[in-house]
C-alpha cells in the first residue's frame, strides 16, 4: 500500500481522477465528489486509490472506469477517471 | 385462520350496499394475498376483456397474510384492476398504514364494483360502510384533500385521488396517507370513473398470529439483518432511492431526453447526494418498518415537499433535460399534488418534445424548458388543450401523431429510469412484465450493476432469462405476502417462508416457491385472453437499432434471442402462451376454463 505522502510526492504530472459517490466523498480531504485527483508516476491499482483515501475495503463495492466495471487490481493509466460507489439499492 | 382474516368485503356502488364474504382456504393457499389474491378475485367479478373505465371493472384493495403483523416492513397494500393505460391485469403496490388498518377491520380485501352518481367518499369501520357526498373536494389537490380528511375524521387512514384521477387521466395515481402513491397503470382513474374521491378506514381488531413467540423471534432476526446490511440500515435511510442517480448515469443507463441518450452531463446536480444537502424536514416510515426510506424537504417557499425518489429524479430530470434540482423537486411535487405518475408523465412529455425538436409536429418546446413542461403537466391533469390528448399516455399519444416508435413503453406502460441497453436482464424484465415495462416486477439492476461482471455481464443476453424468471416469481410472492422488496437486499429468500409459516401455522413444504410461478402464469393467461401475444413483448425499436451513450454506446438489445430463451424456460410456446402441462402443474386448469382460455 502506498501512503498519501508517497503518492502526493510523485514528481510526474500525470494524474488519476477520482469520483467518490454515495457518502464516500467523506473520505476525500476536501469532501469532493467529483474532480478529486492524485498524482501517479507509475502503474498503480484501484486498490491504491482505495487505500490512499482510507476507504474501508467493504465500502468500495462498485468501481467504474469510463462507465465500465473494473476490479480493484485494475492497473491504472494516466488520465483515467475512476468512480467508486458503496453498495446501494433501490429503484 | 391465522394471519388471514378469511373474509373479504364486497361493496356495490350502484345500490350503496355491502356484504361480507367468507373465502375458501384454497384462495389463500394458492395465491397468498395482496397481488396474487387480488388477481384471482378479479376473475370472480370480471372477464379479462372488461372495459377498464366502466363501472363493471372491479377495483380490489388486498392485504396479505403478513400485513399488519409484527413482521417488519409488512405495511404494504396491493390495488388490483384492469388498467386503462395498459389493458393488462394490473396491480399497484404502496406502503403507508392503510393496508394494516384494512386487516384490523377484519378483512383481507375490499372489492368495489359499480359507480356512484356523484363525487363521493367512503368511510369504512366496525359499523360498516358509509357513502358520503364529496362535491366540495372536487378538483382538490393532494394536500388540501389530506387536510380535509385528516381534520374531518382524524383517527382514520386515508387514500384519495387528485384532479388527474377525477379527470380520468390514464396514468393517474392514488395517494395513500400524506404523500405515498399507488403509481403506475392509472388506477386513480378507476376510482375517478367510479366517482370515489377518497376512502377512509379504521379497524379495531387484532390480526391473529399462530405462533407469536416464533414470529417475534423472526422479527428480531430480520431486524438484526436489516441493521447489519449497509443499504437497509444506512443508505436507504440517509438518501432513499435517490442515491442511484450518479451510479446509473456513470454506468451509461440513465435515460436522457426520451432515451435518445443514456448519460446526462449534469446528473450530479440532480443526484441523491445533491438532494441530501437540501434541508430534510422529516423522515417517515411505513407501518412497522425499520428502514425509514422516505423524507420531506423544506423548500425555499416554506412548504414541506416529498423528496423525489430515484425514478422521479431520473425521469423528470435527465429524461426531460432538466438539471435544476429545485425545478425537478417542484415538478415532482406538482405531479404528486395532481395525482400523476411521474414516470408516465415524463414519458408522454418527452415523446412530445422529441417530436417537436425533430420538427415532426409543430410545437415550440425544447428539452430542459421546465416552465413549459410545468404548463403541460397542469394541462394533462386538467385535460385541457394538448393535455387532453397527452392524458391518454405516451403510447396512444405518439401513435395518434403518427410516431408510435417515439413512445418509450411496453404494453402501454412507460419505461422506468434504467435504460435497457446497458442491462439485458432488465431489458427482458421490461419486455415480459405482465403489467408492461416495469422495474419492480424483478429489479435486475440490483443484480446486473452490483454483480461481479465475470459472473453476470450486464451487457450480455446470456443466461438472463433464468435469472429473471427466478426474480419475477419470487417478487410475485413478496407482492402477495406482502413484505417490502427493500428487505430482500438483506434477507434470504427462505426466510420469508419461515415468516409466513410462523404467522399462519400452515406448513407450505415444497410448495412455497411454486406460488410465485402460479401467480405469474395466471396473469399471463389473463393477458392472453385479453388479446396480448408475443408482439406485445417488444421494446421500442430504438433499443435494438440505436446505441446509448458512454459505455452503452455500442450496445443493442437482441430481443428475439432474449424472448426465445425466456419462453422456453417458462414452458410457453413460441407465441408466448403457457402450455397445457404447465397450466395443469400449477393447478390453473380450472381457471383457464373459467376465463375460456384455449389451452394448446
Amino acid at each position: 500500500m502506498m501512503d498519501k505522502k508517497d503518492i502526493a510526492n510523485k514528481s510526474s504530472g500525470d494524474y488519476i481522477y477520482v469520483n467518490l459517490y454515495g457518502g464516500l466523498e467523506e473520505y476525500s480531504p476536501d469532501s469532493r465528489r467529483k474532480g478529486n485527483r492524485i498524482k501517479l508516476a507509475k502503474a498503480n491499482t484501484v486498490q491504491d486509490i482505495i487505500d490512499y483515501y482510507q476507504i474501508p475495503d467493504d465500502k468500495a463495492r462498485v468501481i467504474l472506469l469510463d462507465g465500465r466495471h473494473v476490479k480493484k487490481d485494475h492497473q491504472l493509466s494516466k488520465g483515467e477517471t475512476i468512480s467508486i460507489f458503496p453498495l446501494l439499492g433501490g429503484g | 385462520m391465522y394471519g388471514w382474516t378469511g373474509k373479504i368485503l364486497e361493496i356495490t356502488l350502484e345500490d350503496k350496499s355491502y356484504r361480507e364474504i367468507n373465502l375458501s382456504e384454497d384462495y389463500y393457499f394458492k395465491f397468498l394475498g395482496g397481488r396474487g389474491l387480488g388477481v384471482r378475485l378479479f376473475l370472480d367479478y370480471a372477464i379479462p376483456e372488461i372495459d377498464p373505465l366502466s363501472g363493471d371493472n372491479p377495483i380490489i384493495f388486498a392485504a396479505g397474510p403478513l400485513t399488519g403483523t409484527v413482521i417488519p416492513s409488512s405495511g404494504r397494500l396491493a390495488v388490483i384492476s384492469r388498467s386503462p393505460q395498459t389493458g393488462t391485469i394490473f396491480d399497484s403496490n404502496a406502503g403507508g398504514f392503510w393496508g394494516a388498518e384494512l386487516k384490523k377491520t377484519g378483512y383481507d380485501a375490499i372489492i368495489i364494483i359499480g359507480s356512484l352518481g356523484q363525487l363521493s367518499r367512503l368511510e369504512i369501520d366496525a359499523d360498516g360502510v358509509r357513502f358520503i357526498e364529496a362535491g366540495q373536494l372536487k378538483n382538490n389537490k393532494a394536500t388540501t384533500t389530506w387536510d380535509y380528511l385528516n381534520k374531518s375524521i382524524p383517527d382514520y387512514r386515508h387514500i384519495y385521488i387528485g384532479p388527474a384521477g377525477e379527470n380520468l387521466v390514464r396514468f393517474s395515481s392514488i395517494t395513500v396517507g400524506r404523500g405515498r402513491n399507488f403509481g403506475r397503470g392509472g388506477l386513480g382513474s378507476i376510482l375517478g370513473s367510479k366517482n370515489i374521491k377518497a376512502i377512509s378506514i379504521k379497524g379495531n381488531k387484532k390480526v391473529e398470529i399462530h405462533n407469536q413467540a416464533k414470529a417475534l423471534k423472526i422479527r428480531d432476526k430480520a431486524a438484526d439483518w436489516l441493521e447489519e446490511n449497509p443499504v437497509t440500515s444506512n443508505s436507504m435511510n440517509r438518501y432513499g432511492t435517490s442515491i442511484l442517480v450518479n451510479l446509473i448515469n456513470e454506468a451509461g443507463v440513465l435515460p436522457t431526453r426520451n432515451f435518445q441518450e443514456t448519460q446526462f452531463a449534469n446528473a450530479d446536480k440532480i443526484s441523491g447526494e445533491s438532494l441530501e444537502s437540501k434541508t430534510v424536514s422529516s423522515k417517515s416510515s411505513c407501518y412497522n418498518c425499520p428502514i425509514i426510506c422516505s423524507r420531506k424537504l423544506k423548500t425555499s417557499d416554506g412548504q414541506d415537499k416529498s423528496s423525489p425518489e430515484y425514478e422521479s429524479l431520473g425521469l423528470l430530470g435527465a429524461n426531460l433535460g432538466i438539471d435544476d434540482l429545485d425545478r425537478v423537486n417542484h415538478l415532482n411535487h406538482l405531479c404528486n399534488q395532481l395525482g400523476l405518475d411521474t414516470i408516465s408523465t415524463s414519458s408522454v412529455i418527452a415523446a412530445y418534445i422529441e417530436m417537436a425538436e425533430k420538427s415532426l409536429i409543430e410545437a415550440d418546446i425544447r428539452f430542459g424548458d421546465s416552465q413549459k413542461i410545468e404548463e403541460l403537466i397542469n394541462k394533462i391533469a386538467a385535460r385541457e388543450g394538448i393535455g387532453r390528448e397527452m392524458a391518454l399516455g405516451a403510447k396512444e399519444f405518439a401513435s395518434s401523431k403518427g410516431y408510435p416508435e417515439l413512445a418509450m413503453q411496453v404494453k402501454g406502460l412507460d419505461l422506468p429510469a434504467f435504460d435497457p441497453r446497458g442491462m439485458k436482464g432488465q431489458a427482458l424484465g421490461y419486455m415480459t412484465s405482465n403489467r408492461g415495462a416495469c422495474h419492480i416486477r424483478a429489479n435486475m439492476m440490483n443484480l446486473e450493476i452490483f454483480a461481479d461482471q465475470d459472473k453476470i455481464d450486464r451487457y450480455s443476453e446470456e443466461g438472463k432469462a433464468a435469472l429473471l424468471i427466478e426474480q419475477q416469481d419470487f417478487n410475485a410472492i413478496l407482492d402477495s405476502l406482502i413484505v417490502c422488496k427493500f428487505t430482500l437486499l438483506a434477507l434470504a429468500a427462505g426466510f420469508y417462508q419461515e415468516m409466513l409459516e410462523a404467522v399462519t401455522g400452515i406448513d407450505f413444504n415444497g410448495e412455497f416457491f411454486e406460488i410465485g410461478s402460479r401467480i405469474w402464469n395466471l396473469e399471463r393467461m389473463i393477458n392472453i385472453k385479453a388479446g396480448f401475444n408475443r408482439d406485445d413483448d417488444y421494446l421500442p425499436e430504438r433499443f435494438s437499432n440505436q446505441g446509448g451513450s458512454g459505455p452503452s454506446k455500442d450496445s443493442l438489445v437482441d430481443q428475439d434471442k432474449l424472448l426465445n430463451e425466456y419462453y422456453a424456460l417458462r414452458g410457453w410456446d413460441k407465441t408466448g402462451r403457457p402450455k397445457e402441462n404447465l397450466i395443469n402443474d400449477l393447478n390453473l386448469r380450472e381457471i383457464a376454463h373459467k376465463i375460456e382460455l384455449d389451452i394448446q
